[in-house]
Formats: C-alpha cells, structure tokens, sequence
C-alpha cells in the first residue's frame, strides 16, 4: 500500500510495501546488497531454472522473493503478456500486454507490476511510454511498476517522472565494470585505462588513490535518486528531467514521447495551482503540462470582457505579476484618467503562455515562470501567441488592436491579425517603456476611446466581467453562467476579493492563489457542474476527506480544484482538492479533499454514535 | 510483438526461391581441419553439401540457425548430388577423418536420397577411418544408418544437435522440434546399430544470462555423457537472418564469452565420464562470434582446441587475462535483470 507525499510527473513521492518489504518511492535497487549505508532496497538473485528468474527484493531481515519467468515471445508468441506469479502480490508483464489483462488486474492491484521488457522497451523509444501508459492505464497508480536493468545515472529523474517506482543499478553496475564513467550530466563516458578520471567529488573519485568505477556507479545512482527525491519535495522534477536531457539523446526523446504520449496523464498528475517559480528554458520546457493546460484553457474555454472595446497587446515582463512590474506601470499610468478607460483590454504576449489577459495574470503558471528572453520567436512560440490572439478576436467584441509592441519583433503577430480589423500600433523604433512611445500610447488610446459609439458599463461592472472571464478560465462557460447569475457582488481588496449574492458568500480568490475557492453557497449555484466527489456517508467532514473514504470522484478533478463532496446525493462540503479524482480511487491511503467548509450536521442527527470529531479515513 | 512469433516470421523470409541448376552442382564448402581420433592427431577432411534444406528450419526454424541459407529450396536430384561430390572427392587428400554435412539432416531422403548416401559413404570406403554424420533424432534410424554403415565400412559417427537436455531451453529458447529424450533415445539407438554418438551442445542460447548458459552447458554434459561418445560444445554465433540476430542488433542478445567455453570444459571435464569433451568455436574472437576483450583471444582459442584435441584440461586453469573480472561482474549481474 501506498502512502503519498508528492506527485509530480508521474512520480509518487512517498511510501510502499512490496510484499514484505517497506521502501520509500521511488527507489533504486542495489545489486551488491553490501552498501555501508543501504539508500534502498537491495537485489540479489538465486540460481534457479532456465526460464525462470529467482530474485530477492529488499532489506534484510526483511525481503520479497520473486520468481519471474523468463519468456521467449520473438520465438514462442507471448499470450496475453500478463504472467503471474507464486506470490499474488507481484505480476510480471511483457508489453505490450492485453487491456482485458492489465483491466483484470485493477479489482485487486497488485504489489508490484514487473516491466520485464522494459530494456527493450527502452532502446526501441516510443513503446516504453506507451506500455508504462497501458498500465497506468489499466491498473491504476497503486502498484509499483519496476523497470529492470534500465535504469542509469542519468536517467534515474526521467525513469521516476515517467511513473517507474523502482529502478535498479545493475546495467550501470554491468557498464562500470566494463570500464564505463557513469556521469549525471554526460551520461555513460568510456574511458580508456590510464586516462583521467573526469572531475567527481564522490568518496570513491577523491582519495589518494581513486576506488573503482564501479563504486563510482553506485555513488552516482545515490546522487540520483537523492537530486530526484529533493527535486520531488520542491515540485521541480520536470525542471532536473530538462536538465538530464543532454546526457544521452535517448532521455530527450523519452521526454517528447510522454509528452505527446502521456499528455492527458500528465495533465491530470498536475495541479491547478502552484506557488513554486519555475524556469521554461528548453523548446521541451514549452509543453510542460501546466503551460499545455493554460494554453488549451485559453484557446476552449476563455471568454474575454464582453464590454472591451479595445485590445491592448503589450510585451509581458519578468516581473510577475506583470502589472506590479515597472514596464506595466507605465502603461498603466499612460492611461491613467483616461475617460472609459476600462474598456481597454490589456492583454501581455509572451511565451510560451502566448497570451496572457490582465484578469488571468495571477493564474498558475502566469505568476509563477522565468524564460529566457532574447527577441527571438521561434515558429511555436509564435504559433502560442497567434491561437491565443485568434481566441481574444473570435469571442471578443474589439474594434481596435492596439499594438503597443516592437514592430520587428512582434511582425508575425501584426501579420496574424485578420484584415478586417482596426490595427494601431503605438511603437515606433524605440522602446515601448520610452517617453514618446508612452505618449503615443496615451494619445492614440484616448483618441480611440472617445470615437467608441456607446458608453460603457462602467467600471464596476466591468470588474464584475473581468471576475467572469476568469471564473470561466477556471471552471468553464456553463459553470460561470450558474455561479455569476445576479444578484451578484464584488467586495473586498484586489488582493483578497470576494464575490457574494448580497448575503452570502459565493466564492473568494487570494490574489497569490489565482483561482477561487468556492464555498458551500458558491457550490450549491453550480448545481451538476460542480467538481463532484462522492463520500461515504458514514464519514464526518469536519476533517479532511481521505481516500478510503471516497466512492467516485470525478476523472476531471485536478488537484487544487475546488470540488463540492456529496453525501448521500447531498452536498456537505467544499473543500480544495489534494489529488486528482482518479487516483482518489485508485490510491488507497492519503488525504484527497481538504475540507475547506462543511454543512454543519443538523441537531436532531440520527447518527448520534457518530463522534463528533470522527477522523474515519486517517 | 504480434501473436505470430519472430521465429516464424524469420523461417518464412528464409524460404528461398529454388537455386539455379548451377549453384546445384556446387557444394557449399570443403576445408580440412585438425581433429584427434583414437588417441591420434589427424587431418579432418569437412565437406558441406547443398541440399534442400532442414525441413524444420523452413516450418518453424531454430533461433540461432541461418544454414539455411546454404540450400536450394528444393531436393537436389542424384546427378547434382553425385556432381557435388565428384568435385569434392578431387580436394579431399585421403585424410582419415571424413565429416559431411549438409544444412540440414544428412540421413533426410528429401536431403539427400538413400542412394546418393550409399554412393557417398562408399566413396570413402576403405581410404577414411571414420565417417561424420549429422542428422535430426527422427531419421537416426535402422534402415537409414545400417545400410549406410555398410557401405562405408569403418567407423561411422552420427552427431545430433542436442543443444541442451533441458526442455524449456531446448524447446522455448532454441526452439528444436523434439525433446531432449529424443536425443538421448536417438544415440542409444546409434549405439546398438553400431554408430558411434556425438552430442552437439549450444553454449548460450538467446534468454539465457552468461552464467545460466553456462550452467546449463555443464549439466547437460553431465547428463548427456552416458548416452554419447563425444560431447562438442558449441558456444552460439550470430547468423544472418536468426532470431537471435534480431535479438543481438536491439542489444538483447550478447554474445558468449570465451571464459564460459573455457569453464564450460573445465567443469565439463569433471562430469563427462570417459567421453570426449570437446570445443571447436565457430568465429572464434569475432565479433559476431564468441570472444573475450580482444587481447587474450587468440591465446585462449589455442588453449581450448589443444584441450580439445588432447582431453588435457588442466593447461585451461592457467589462463588469465584482465577481462576475466568483467567476466565475473557479468555473470554476476546479468541475472539481476527480468528479460534479458
């Protein structure tokens, strides 16, 4: 059984058993079993018979044997791929494997999920992604999955990120004693005797006289799984799976294969909020889930400020939020005292979000992200901003794009735009922060503002707009209608805003947070297009919501998402979501709803035995 | 991989269009090598005659054999027969160690036919002591090895390709089209009629670690030692269009190394009884055959044909070369992987 404490990728972070054995995920198997300090479990094996593996796994005294059989599918064909073994808890796969197998399997999961051929699997590129897809897929995240004798240094963060909980040392092992480097950032080096060593701090590399390279592999393999595990706490795996790509163009292409191959698991493993700043250095940076999502949100879902007249495209900023940076100040105070100057729509390019409205600004990842910027757009950024712009022009009411952009820089944006439309551009050859640009800005906007045909509605209706576009970025045009219904209100500070119906509150957004939170009313107005989590009616909510305790969930639930739980057909509580829906099911430990309000039980409760303080699911 | 095996796709490829009348009336090779009989040093005299084939390699094929590339895809008819051998017969020089081999069964009518065969064995009546050859279990019977027995008139040596004598390595791994027990029944039946049995044993079959291959090479020379006369191991080299080729190109095969030959025999030497151990590695030191790191090759292939030739294994302990510690760490490790 599994207990979580990160998920990123498609790592899990945390604890398992593996037959007898408790280990921490992900882990690295040691071949020699004879580390002064073990970092994980050890692998030994036992002769036996041809056909079949005999292994042991773990800790003494505590360790899981295995037997495993060996197959010969490229000359006896391989059945379902789904073999057992003696011992219920571990089943051995050959990908790729039978669906109705793998699904047979998901009633009673088991322990442990042996990828046999995942060497294989590995060196042949796609079908590794696809086969540890299937069974994600098909089994759930509960079982471990071990990919034997693939792992190496280098590709021990990749492995993890790609869902493979156990790794084992001993293809490094195998290559150090053939006299093989194992480096973390240049992946496996030969070198020839005699030559130097290249430079390692590790105990093995800095004695007097340097221990073998095979106590080199292990030290490294430790290092990697240590860099893996920290960057899985910081919620910066993906940025070391990016940063291990050049050791080998093996790992790069692993990476663009999940990306494309495991998009909607990665999409779903992903929270929708996040405080941690990440950097988007790589063309494979760009399609980081969190970046494909807000892109994918903004090209289906947004709807801009139906009362915006204008579309102000400015650069975006590396001060994040972008209106606290000094460049987006400017703008702001060229426009200051504009009359009817909130029907501008001020709108930032950038990459790779492509566009980013002002209203969306604190939405994970916009208020969170760091890319090198040199003027330079290659084809798919340009592509990001060109659909986002497409987006604004087909839902917006816009008589005027205002570009307050670079002319040479932003050209391909100039050149997306539909001809129809009335194009300003208030940059000429100078910086768009320079005092003349600035004064272009105010003149041209000001003159566009005053030929607009009808007034606007005013500010505060316009904030109550901006409040509805992002409410619909979040939760969708049908739940936005529902919840945005009159009456409704904005009160309180940009910084913490709440939306009422004059007497209750309905939702709130924390500035730093982005998204809203809703609460019980805010729930009760979604009706059927509230995130849904089913709970057994036995539990009280007045703590957490745990994973044994949930009945269904729905697959769309990410976590961070505000969900409303249901018991008996009855909403009883709001709460922040700690896990994407599906693995509230699929895992069987941890916590997956924070319970942020609940229906307070009526007085005359018929469930009197029930403790009040009741921690069912702890 | 699809519910079709490789090994069947693999036999279907190598289904070969009939060879033009030419190539017929050619044999594949003849050379002559060093071989010990009785006690004595000799000069074999080898020839490999085309035929049609191995009837198992076209229905479903062995994962390591690519013979059949050296055959016609159809029976060879008596004159093409009788052409191949006449054109053999000027090289051979009377060396007193004859082996004939086709790629296939030498004792398979549809390879060869009981006439030819008479014709063969007669040809080196009286000027060969003895007269190899290969066969599947199924045709090593009466009325094939009698009358070719006959017309030789000396000493006739069948060899079988044995490969193991553990079923799940014979049948899954090298994929043969009988058990073990038909092997080890077939040399008995060799014996009462008078032929003289030899084990052909395969060191390293694909799915089989360094350390397995070499295990399963010891005891199946332990138990295949009281039903033959001499025991050849043969450590696997890469034919073309094999299964286990297309295993060796994704790097999920890895050839044997020398070491394993050389402790194959040592152990070997210990459970054979008073049979003939021997080990005539084909692409010795290549790399598409068995090797060590390059450096010690040539010496410890010398080493293991003196062995072979004199039934004096200790001169093998003697041997030592730096890569035998890669060797151990294989051993050692491979096991630790799932699929090889």
């Amino acid at each position: 059984m599994r207990v979580t404490e990160r998920l990123e990728g498609l790592a899990i972070l945390g604890e398992a058993s593996a037959g007898p054995v408790r280990l921490r995920t992900p882990a690295v198997l040691d071949p020699t079993g004879t580390a002064a300090e073990p970092l994980g479990p050890s692998l030994a094996s036992v002769a036996s018979v041809p056909g079949e593996r005999h292994l042991v796994l773990g800790h003494p005294p505590e360790t899981w044997e295995l037997r495993l059989p060996v197959l010969a599918p490229e000359v006896i064909p391989p059945g379902t791929g789904v073999v057992p073994t003696p011992d219920p808890k571990a089943v051995f796969v050959h990908a790729p494997a039978s669906t109705e197998a793998l699904a047979n399997l998901r009633a009673t999961p088991p322990e442990l999920l042996v990828l046999g051929n995942a060497r294989a699997l590995w060196n042949e590129g796609e079908p590794l992604v696809t086969a540890l897809r299937s069974l994600r897929e098909h089994v759930g995240a509960e079982p471990l999955i071990w990919a034997p004798r693939v792992a190496l240094p280098h590709r021990v963060a990749l492995l993890a990120y790609l869902g493979v909980d156990l790794l084992d040392m001993t293809e490094g092992l195998l290559r150090a004693s053939s006299g093989a480097f194992l480096d973390l950032t240049q992946g496996s080096l030969t070198i020839g005797e005699g030559d130097p060593r290249p430079a390692c701090d590790c105990p093995a590399c800095c004695g007097a006289t340097p221990g073998s390279l095979v106590d080199h592999a292990r030290n490294t393999y430790r290092r990697a799984l240590e860099e893996t595990r920290d960057a899985l706490r910081r919620g910066t795996l993906r940025e070391l799976v990016e940063a291990r790509l050049i050791s080998e163009p093996a790992n790069a292409e692993h990476l663009r294969y999940a990306d494309r191959g495991l998009a909607d698991l990665l999409d779903e493993r992903a929270p929708v909020t996040g405080t941690v700043r990440h950097t988007y250095v790589l063309t494979e940076s760009h399609r980081r889930p969190e970046m494909e999502r807000f892109r994918a949100r903004m090209r289906d879902r947004y709807l801009p400020p139906p009362s915006k007249a204008v579309l102000l495209l400015v650069p975006c900023s590396r001060t994040k939020p972008y209106r606290v940076s000094p460049s987006h100040r400017r703008f702001a105070r060229a426009l200051e005292g504009l009359r009817g100057v909130e029907r501008v729509h001020t709108v930032s390019v950038s990459s790779p979000l492509g566009v980013v409205p002002r209203e969306l600004e604190d939405v994970p990842p916009a208020r969170h992200y760091d890319v090198p910027v040199t003027g330079d757009w290659s084809a798919l950024e340009q592509t990001y901003v060109t659909d986002g712009l497409s987006r604004l022009l087909a839902q917006g009411h816009y008589g005027t794009v205002v570009l307050h952009l670079d002319p040479v820089e932003y050209r391909f944006l100039r050149e997306a735009l539909p001809k129809g439309i009335e194009m300003v551009g208030t940059v000429d050859d100078h910086r768009a922060t320079a005092a003349a640009a600035l004064a272009r800005l105010r003149a041209e906007l000001g003159r566009i503002l005053a030929q607009l045909p009808e007034p606007g509605p005013g500010p505060r209706a316009m904030w109550l707009e901006e409040f509805r576009s992002l409410v619909t970025f979040q939760l969708g045009a049908a739940a936005a209608e529902r919840l945005m219904t009159a009456p409704v209100r904005l009160v309180g500070r940009p910084w913490f805003l709440r939306l009422t119906d004059g007497h209750h509150d309905l939702a709130t957004v924390r500035e730093e947070r982005g998204l809203l939170h809703l609460t019980l009313a805010g729930a009760v107005r979604l009706g059927e297009t509230v995130l849904r989590v089913d709970a057994d009616s036995a539990i009280s909510l007045q703590g957490d919501l745990f994973a044994p305790g949930v009945r269904a969930a729905e697959p769309a639930i990410r976590a961070g998402d505000s969900v409303g739980i249901f018991q008996d057909g009855r909403l009883a509580a709001v709460g922040e979501a700690a896990l994407p829906g599906r693995l509230m099911t699929e895992l069987r430990r941890g916590v997956a709803v924070k319970v942020r309000h609940h229906r307070h039980p009526p007085a005359d409760s018929d469930k009197t035995d029930e403790p009040p303080s009741d921690m069912t699911g702890r | 991989m699809t519910q079709e095996s490789l090994a069947r796709a693999v036999a279907r490829d190598r289904h070969l269009p009939p060879a033009a009348t030419e190539g017929a009336r050619r044999y594949v090779n003849a050379w002559v090598e060093p071989e010990a009989l009785g006690g004595e040093r000799v000069e074999a005299f080898v020839l490999i005659l085309r035929t049609r084939g191995c009837y198992w390699a076209d229905a479903k094929g062995c994962s390591m054999c690519g013979y059949s590339k050296d055959t016609l895809g159809r029976s060879a008819t008596p004159e093409e027969l009788a052409e191949q051998l006449g054109r053999a017969l000027e090289r051979y020089g009377g060396q007193p160690y004859v082996k004939v081999y086709t790629s296939g069964s030498f004792l398979d009518d549809r390879e060869v036919d009981p006439v030819s065969r008479a014709k063969l064995a007669g040809a080196f009546a009286g000027r060969a002591r003895r007269l190899l050859v290969e066969t599947l279990p199924e045709f090593a019977t009466a009325e094939r090895v009698v009358p070719l027995k006959e017309a030789f008139g000396g000493e006739l040596e069948v060899a079988l390709g044995l490969e193991s004598t553990d079923p799940t390595v014979l049948g899954k791994f090298v994929h043969k089209n009988a058990p073990p027990s038909a092997y080890l029944d077939a040399a008995d039946r060799l014996r009462a009629l008078g032929a003289s049995p030899k084990a052909y044993l395969l060191l390293k079959p694909p799915y089989l670690t360094e350390s397995e291959a070499l295990a399963d090479t010891v005891r199946s020379i332990a138990e295949a030692a009281p039903h033959f006369d001499t025991l050849s191991v043969n450590p696997v080299h890469i034919q073309k269009g094999t299964v286990v080729e297309w295993l060796y190109r994704r790097d999920r095969y890895r050839l044997p190394w020398l070491w394993s030959v050389v402790e194959a025999l040592r152990e070997g030497a210990r459970v054979r009884g008073s049979r003939r151990l021997v080990s005539f590695p084909t692409a010795g030191g290549l790399p598409r055959g068995p090797h060590n790191c390059g450096r010690c090759d040539r010496t410890v292939l010398a080493a293991i044909e003196e062995a072979s030739l004199s039934q004096e294994f200790e001169a093998l302990e003697s041997l030592d070369c730096s890569c035998r510690s890669r060797w151990e760490s294989v051993r050692e490790l491979e096991p630790l992987g799932a699929e090889a």
